[in-house]
């Protein structure tokens, strides 16, 4: 698999640098939770069709996650980045695996124009939640519907170059960019979308490992998995982006991995799968932090006469979070909406989904090792794939997590 | 309202009504540095409020010789994501040392025609001291930290230095004589140019206010933590 002997290769690029320690930077934690469950559906973790990461038989003191930023330079303006998580959860196809792994070249600005590269397997710049280490949100434990997905499906493997004109240096408040990537490997990107619907979590899927497939036809296709090349097409994105005052950041992205959906590969088909994502940040100097993001797209599969699919589903998210940090602690309240609706083909499959989240979060952060939070989060909604398994659809599922994290 | 311009300005002349304050000094000292007073320069912005970091310079309006650079290197240092101090005033010259008391590696850059510069990548030992000769303002980004910017400020003028938090700068030592006194701020917007004005220094203390034009920048300098992407 190409997809596999990139990610090895970035792998070993910077395990070669990290011989010489002076120039890696390592960062990452190691976390222990605690969590409690108030829902009757199994977890889509497991296979169910619950919406939450952790279900009854999954709850009580879990052994968390542990996460890896490896960052480090190969020439002057050449970096390596690789994120290796370890997770210990039973449904995890291997103990250690890698979320992230790219180059990037940053040349040395010749002008207020500023050019970056990156080459490799990483995340489209939808999220401006997940600004910590591992790409995990730093605002709560959990991500928002919009970049839970982003984690689950939407990680590409490509090229992506970005020109951004610093205002400092013209005496200008706000720094204007453009974005551009070209990427493949991941054509079944909307498959767990449309099977399962939007769900709320921390969990990005692994390079070389999956997600739990909804429906099943056999025991051989249990994990749905995104390194395939199944049509040959590469897909893009572009996107504008400003800051304000290095604080305010609005951003603008079209995706389309120009899928071609009557092409079918040996476990998942190419998925054509679209959208549309912008997203505001306004930190406050009180050190209140304002975040808003919306998405919306279709995704298809299946040979049609029109070539568009034989199954449609439209899809929406949006989300309001704010956080407030004071010292050592940070309180976070988001409200997100979700939306599905199957569009052709409902008569095959019935992607419909129409739910709402709450999520209240807290840390303390003891000091620079030492972070204790807890999380509430409830997820309110129909998701119309339960009926097809005697179901209802209608379902309220409430989450409490307590995680003591060492971070190093 | 436009605010009161340094350069509507004319040239302030202040008669002396103050004993001589330095009767006991030598005067075997230069004629023209037996009379002299305190210089002192306030900065505010439009709304008359003060502006801390902003560059003072005074210049002797005849022709003096070139000021001898200062000898020991100056320091910008980077810390917590930032230059500190985020606007370093320095005589034409002067060597700058960029020393990182990070954790983590920096690329310090500059591209502006005052001086061009790149220091590779590093960890804790600084690099050779960069020597600023020419007159102008430098600014600084890190290759590595986006929102890393930093500013120096090269000046041949004889007398320099920074507004405090207060938006006060002051020298006691000015000999009386014309000069151009001129402000300058990483704040300022568009072309960001120095707000100037000519003074004529007695012997009474001298007080200036001096607004600097609206719309003005957000402060230069913000600390980050390294923990945090900054996207």
């Amino acid at each position: 698999m190409r997809f596999a002997a990139i990610a090895l290769l970035i792998s070993a690029a910077a395990t070669a640098s990290a011989a010489d320690v002076s120039r890696v930077e390592l960062r990452g934690f190691i976390d222990l939770r605690g969590v409690a469950v108030d829902s009757s559906l199994p977890s889509f973790a497991n296979g169910g069709l619950g919406l939450l990461p952790f279900d009854d038989a999954h709850e009580g003191v879990q052994s968390g996650r542990f996460v890896l930023d490896a960052d480090g330079s190969l020439t002057e303006t050449v970096r390596a980045q690789v994120t290796t998580i370890a997770t210990v959860a039973d449904d995890e196809q291997n103990p250690i695996d890698v979320t992230e792994a790219f180059l990037e070249w940053r040349p040395y600005p010749q002008s207020h124009w500023r050019w970056r590269t990156r080459l490799g397997a990483f995340y489209p710049p939808v999220s401006l939640e997940n600004r910590g280490v591992g790409w995990q949100s730093i605002y709560s434990l959990s991500a928002s519907a919009i970049n839970t997905w982003i984690g689950e499906e939407v990680r590409s493997v490509g090229l992506e170059v970005s020109a951004t004109s610093v205002g400092a240096t013209l005496g200008r408040d706000f720094d204007v960019g453009a974005v551009a990537g070209v990427y493949g490997w991941n054509d079944p990107v909307g498959v767990l979308l449309f099977q399962r619907g939007w769900a709320l979590h921390d969990r990005a899927t692994p390079m070389f490992g999956g997600v739990r497939r909804p429906f099943r036809m056999s025991d051989h296709d249990r994990y749905i998995e995104y390194g395939d090349e199944i049509d040959g097409r590469p897909g893009y994105y572009g996107g504008v982006e400003a800051k304000w005052q290095g604080r305010h950041v609005l951003r603008i992205l079209h995706y389309d991995n120009c899928g071609d959906p009557a092409r079918e590969g040996y476990a998942d088909d190419a998925w054509r799968t679209r959208f549309d994502a912008i997203g505001a940040r306004i930190e406050l100097p009180s050190d209140l932090t304002l975040i808003a993001q919306a998405m919306q797209g279709d995704t298809a599969v299946g040979p049609s006469a029109d070539g568009r699919g034989m199954l449609i589903a439209d899809y929406r998210a949006w989300f309001l979070l704010g956080s407030y940090s004071l010292a050592k602690h940070r309180m976070t309240i988001r409200h997100d909406r979700m939306h599905i609706a199957s569009t052709r083909g409902a008569e095959r499959f019935d992607s419909g989904q129409r739910a709402n989240a709450w999520t209240a979060a807290y840390s303390y952060e003891h000091d620079a090792h030492w972070l204790a939070a807890v999380e509430w989060l409830r997820i309110n909604g129909s998701l119309r794939q339960r009926e097809l398994i005697g179901l209802p659809a209608m379902a309220t599922e409430r989450q409490l997590q307590v995680v003591l994290r060492y971070s190093f | 309202m436009r605010p009161r311009s340094a350069l509507d300005m004319t040239e302030a002349t202040i008669r002396n009504r103050a004993a001589l304050r330095a009767v006991g000094t030598v005067m075997a000292f230069a004629v023209a540095s037996a009379h002299g007073a305190v210089l002192s320069v306030s900065v505010l912005d439009g709304r008359n409020q003060p502006v801390a970091d902003a560059v003072v310079t005074v210049t002797a309006s005849s022709a003096t010789p070139l000021q001898a650079p200062i000898t020991t290197p100056q320091v910008m240092d980077q810390l917590n994501l930032a230059f500190v101090p985020g606007v370093l005033v320095v005589r034409a010259g002067t060597a700058v040392v960029f020393p990182n008391s990070d954790t983590v590696a920096h690329q310090v850059y500059s591209f502006s025609p005052t001086k061009r510069f790149e220091l590779g990548l590093y960890r804790g030992h600084p690099h050779q001291p960069v020597v600023f000769d020419h007159p102008g303002v430098v600014v600084l980004g890190c290759n590595i930290h986006d929102n890393m910017v930093g500013y120096i400020f090269v000046t041949d003028a004889k007398y320099f230095g920074k507004s405090d938090q207060d938006g006060m700068w002051r020298d006691d030592v000015v000999p009386a004589a014309h000069y151009e006194v001129a402000v300058w701020s990483a704040r300022l917007s568009g072309k960001m140019e120095a707000v100037r004005t000519r003074v004529y220094v007695q012997d009474t203390p001298l007080a200036l206010e001096l607004h600097l034009p609206e719309p003005l920048r957000a402060a230069v300098t913000q600390e980050r933590n390294p923990r945090v992407r900054y996207y």
